[in-house]
């Protein structure tokens, strides 16, 4: 194979290092002639250049060409962040016949240059310490070969709205299985609630009814309704799903005719309604429902437990569809990806109390105007108002309830602004008279079709008036007062009106919420998921095989989601179709003659990955290995090796760290899923912190041995910081947990030795919170500039100290247990 | 005031979408023409804090009931940027000659509503004690110590 061309293990590092300009990206901040300069000064580096765009094609031409010329067998490229550019550098170094694996790459970009804008030569420096770092990494590393992992061809699609339908669709006629998964007793989502869409006013329910038909006949997909996701477990191409399916106490036979509902004592709110109109206690949500069969409400039935007191149903029901002995059944998914597609709730406008709603009967939702004016909906399609049934002769929309708000929601719902622009239109259309009011801070418009609409509507004669109400009162005959400010007149306005519609914002689903413990996927501060990369990579989920679509990953009107469901299904056909995946082969590997079986290892893995054999000597399944590293962490004889981030490389970086005014810096660990990417997020939001920290990369928090910690204070260094994903949010199961508790003895070790504990932090940071990592930066360095000449010096003596015991020891009990072995 | 607690505060007000939720909550602005918070958070952003207000009388009206900042999208306090424009337009003696007078009840009375004969007549008559005469002495060492006299100084424009 490629490694085999050229064999670099048994050859001498020839280092190759790059300094990419990245335009003015990094070279406007950071002198990279000097950084280049100072690497040409580096052990085993044989060549150096810097360049205006390394990523370019004639950057990686350039360094193919020196990979020949200059026989280089480890190339350091410092440019972006790895998560960006390090896929396109491994390429361009295979392509050179080089193992992919030989090149290492110092983020001076995310890192450094936009992180330090107004420190120019701080910057520079650290970029040349981040360089050194990769460096001395880089002449430690070794070849690694890929390895191939099957796909299945299957897919789970968690979410039965437009989205989800959509995805699921795609996926099937592209001959996958498909299992769509839906919480509810029937698939449609927000989209079957509306009336009509915007900006074409197609009738909603029209559109979508003949692809919830298709989706429910279609032959490749298992639909799967009262269903909810409760577990998932392993990795791209091999997911395992448990899901609880809930009883629906009906058969597939049903007819869906309604003499089992008509016979039914009970009533209840309809959901689908959102309270407007009753159902009964067995109902079909809606007439257009997919599967179209029946179901109960076992919470309203008079049958509890077992316990018939009510058969009116099952007499009423020709086709003999009841079943009362239907139980909930949990079931076992294997697919090869996933399509999350988890939708949206509304904003509970009650939270506004001055706008009455919940209190004043008049007081309405956009949700609530969606089922009034729906020609299927509770009132069959007349806009009455609930407090008389009577048609309102004016109405004002109040635009932006709950969204835009540090209170409540801080972003902007994306889709109320069309939305009420269309129901304006949808009153004119049915009752040209009445006065509309919409009160609104900015419009936004900006889409397909949607700029036209809002003229159309100021053409019908609805108002717009810039300025929300602060309160709204209720007047004679139910009637509403709004008082507010009419901002662009600079006058007070107090507008009598006949009802009134909050335009409500889009929230997390809470099935989104419930699904995130089980998925562990980041989210961004707006609490909906976040992708791989906002702009390029923006339906996949960080984890491999996972993908979004719809409003799980942000508000987002029909046709985007539908887009994004597209998309979705392309990305998810691109992991299936070849039946096989490549993925890292970073999984620990067991030295059996430094292996003493203390089993430490076996403790600590989070997959039971690592096991004792007949000899008590310990190893790994290389399959269920998921190279977090927490073993190698663990094992107080240094018998476990991580492939690529070997204790070996990480001790050259932290050496390396050291070499300069270590007592002046911060030394940071950081997790490749959350803590690297939060850093990384600092660097593209141009989050500026004190240049003093250097960022060491390990794939979990749980990677980071305490001897890390005590070889970098023994070293001299002024702060560390261990860095991860939030607990519960590990991309290792809970390997953070071991985190946590070596960061605790460590800290135990230094307040024993008389040092002060605060030089060791640790934080939690999830791939959105650059801020959380650029406040902890910021808080670091003022403690680090307390911190004195005397209490480095103690600390430097007291690890060395334990450094050295430490080695003696584990000598003595290699040495013992071998000694033990031969007799 | 601090210089970070003012960045902190203008970092806020920068939030400001000028949805007139204060204005149209604002009790005062629906009886004082003129009164207006979200216009004054409107000119601290474009003409900054120092030279937002220069019509001091206006910013006088706040009864500081904090209803605005109650029903602020963002929770701005609206009614601490006005006590800290206030404040800081009567360190330069600019005070509006109503407050000027209460200020210099209080500094000769002890207190901001002056006793009147009428009210001395009407506690008579109800059988209650006369008021009390208060330790000006006292109150307008606090004056000077907090600075309040010189506030009462007449600026020269």
């Amino acid at each position: 194979m490629i490694a085999s061309k050229s064999n670099p293990e048994g050859e001498a590092p020839r280092v190759g290092v790059y300094v990419c300009h990245c335009g003015l990206n990094i070279g406007g901040t950071v002198d990279c002639e000097a950084v280049a300069k100072h690497a040409a000064t580096l052990p085993d580096v044989v060549f150096t250049n810097h360049q205006l765009y390394t990523c370019s094609e004639p950057g990686q031409e350039q360094i193919r060409r020196d990979i020949a010329e200059h026989r280089l067998n480890r190339i350091v490229v410092a440019a972006c962040s790895p998560r960006m550019h390090e896929p396109t550098f491994r390429a361009c170094v295979k392509a050179a016949g080089l193992n992919p694996y030989l090149l290492e790459m110092a983020n001076i970009r995310e890192h450094c240059s936009w992180v330090h804008l107004h420190d120019k030569e701080q910057a520079t420096e650290k970029a040349k310490d981040l360089v050194g770092m990769s460096v001395a990494r880089a002449r430690l590393l070794k070849a690694q070969e890929d390895i191939s992992i099957p796909v299945l061809r299957k897919a789970l699609v968690i979410g039965g709205g437009v989205a989800g339908i959509q995805s699921a669709l795609e996926l099937a006629d592209a001959g996958y299985e498909v299992f769509l998964v839906e919480k509810g007793p029937s698939i449609g989502g927000r989209m079957a609630q509306i009336d009509k869409t915007f900006p074409t006013m197609d009738c909603s329910i029209c559109i979508l009814a003949p692809k919830m038909a298709e989706v429910g006949r279609h032959p490749n997909v298992t639909l799967m309704t009262l269903t909810e996701v409760t577990e998932i477990g392993g990795y791209v191409g091999n997911f395992t799903v448990t899901v609880k399916r809930k009883p629906r106490y009906v058969t597939s036979e049903c007819a869906a005719c309604p003499d089992c509902s008509d016979a039914c004592p009970q009533f209840a709110p309809n959901e689908f309604d959102i309270g407007l109109a009753t159902r009964k206690a067995i109902y079909l949500p809606f007439a257009q429902a997919v599967p179209p069969t029946f179901t109960i409400d076992m919470d309203l039935c008079l049958n509890k437990e077992g316990v018939r007191v009510c058969e009116k149903c099952v007499q009423a029901c020709t086709r003999k569809c009841i079943d009362f002995n239907d139980v909930e059944r949990e079931e076992t998914l294997e697919v090869g990806s996933i399509i999350v597609a988890t939708g949206v709730d509304t904003f509970d406008a009650a939270k506004i109390p001055q706008y009455l709603y919940g209190r004043a009967p008049n007081v309405i939702t956009s949700l609530e105007f969606e089922r009034l004016i729906n020609a299927g909906g509770p009132t069959n399609g007349q806009l009455i108002r609930p407090s008389d049934h009577k048609i309102p002769k004016s109405v004002a929309f109040v635009q932006c309830v709950g969204s835009r708000s540090e209170k409540h929601n801080p972003y902007c719902s994306n889709v109320c602004c069309m939305n009420t622009v269309k129901d304006a239109l949808l009153i004119k259309e049915h009752w040209p008279e009445t006065e509309i009011k919409v009160f609104y801070i900015d419009m936004r418009t900006s889409g397909k079709g949607f700029e036209e609409l809002f003229q159309r509507a100021k053409a019908e004669g609805v108002q717009f008036i810039r300025g929300l109400p602060g309160e709204i009162v209720e007047a004679d005959r139910g009637n509403l007062r709004l008082l507010g400010e009419m901002t662009l007149m600079n006058k007070l306005y107090d507008i009598e009106a006949e009802m009134v519609i909050l335009s409500i914002g889009l929230e997390p689903s809470q099935g989104s919420r419930d699904l995130r413990k089980a998925l562990a996927l980041p989210l961004t501060s707006d609490g909906f998921f976040m992708v791989a990369h906002p702009k390029l990579r923006p339906v996949d989920a960080s984890t491999r095989g996972i993908f979004f679509a719809g409003c799980s990953e942000g508000p987002k009107d029909i046709k985007e989601s539908v887009m994004q469901a597209g998309a979705a299904a392309a990305h998810a056909n691109n992991i299936m179709r070849g039946g096989k995946v490549t993925v890292e082969a970073f999984t620990a590997e067991v030295d059996r003659d430094a292996c003493v079986g203390c089993g430490a290892c076996v403790k600590v893995c989070p997959y039971q990955a690592v096991s004792l054999d007949e000899e008590k000597k310990a190893v790994v399944v290389g399959a269920a290995c998921s190279g977090c590293g927490t073993c190698g962490a663990e094992c107080p004889f240094g018998a476990i090796t991580m492939r690529h981030f070997t204790d070996a490389q990480i001790v050259a970086q932290i050496d390396a760290f050291s070499e300069r005014d270590p007592e002046r810096k911060i030394l940071a660990f950081n997790c490749n899923w959350c803590s690297y990417a939060g850093a990384d997020f600092a660097g593209v939001g141009r989050m500026q912190y004190p240049p003093d920290v250097r960022i060491i990369r390990t794939l979990c928090s749980g990677r980071v041995s305490t001897r890390f910690v005590e070889r970098a204070f023994a070293r001299g260094v002024g702060s560390v910081l261990i860095s991860g994903c939030h607990i519960g949010d590990c991309h290792y199961i809970d390997a953070n947990r071991q985190t946590e508790k070596r960061y605790l003895k460590l800290r135990k070790i230094m307040e024993e030795g008389g040092l002060d504990p605060e030089r060791l932090q640790l934080v939690w940071v999830s791939a959105a919170e650059g801020q959380r990592f650029q406040e902890k930066i910021r808080e670091m360095k003022r403690r680090l500039d307390k911190v004195t000449p005397e209490e480095i010096e103690r600390s430097t003596a007291l690890f060395r100290e334990r450094e050295l015991k430490s080695r003696r020891r584990a000598r003595k009990r290699t040495e013992g247990v071998k000694e033990k072995a031969r007799v | 005031m601090s210089e970070s607690a003012k960045e902190d505060r203008l970092g806020k007000l920068r939030l400001c979408l000028q949805c007139a939720v204060c204005t149209g909550s604002c009790p005062v602005a629906r009886v004082i023409d003129g009164y207006n918070p979200r216009e004054i958070i409107l000119r601290c952003l474009l003409y900054g804090e120092d030279k937002a207000v220069t019509d001091a009388d206006t910013v006088w009206s706040c009864l500081t009931c904090h209803t605005c900042e109650e029903r602020c999208p963002h929770g701005i306090s609206v009614g601490d940027l006005l006590i800290e424009i206030m404040n800081r337009a009567a360190a330069e003696g600019r005070l509006p000659a109503a407050i000027r007078q209460t200020i210099a009840n209080i500094a000769r009375t002890g207190r901001a509503v002056p006793v009147s004969a009428r009210c001395e007549r009407l506690r008579k008559n109800l059988g209650l004690e006369p008021l009390r005469a208060c330790d000006t002495d006292a109150v307008q060492e606090l004056f000077r110590k907090c600075g309040v006299d010189k506030m009462l100084e007449p600026k020269c424009e």
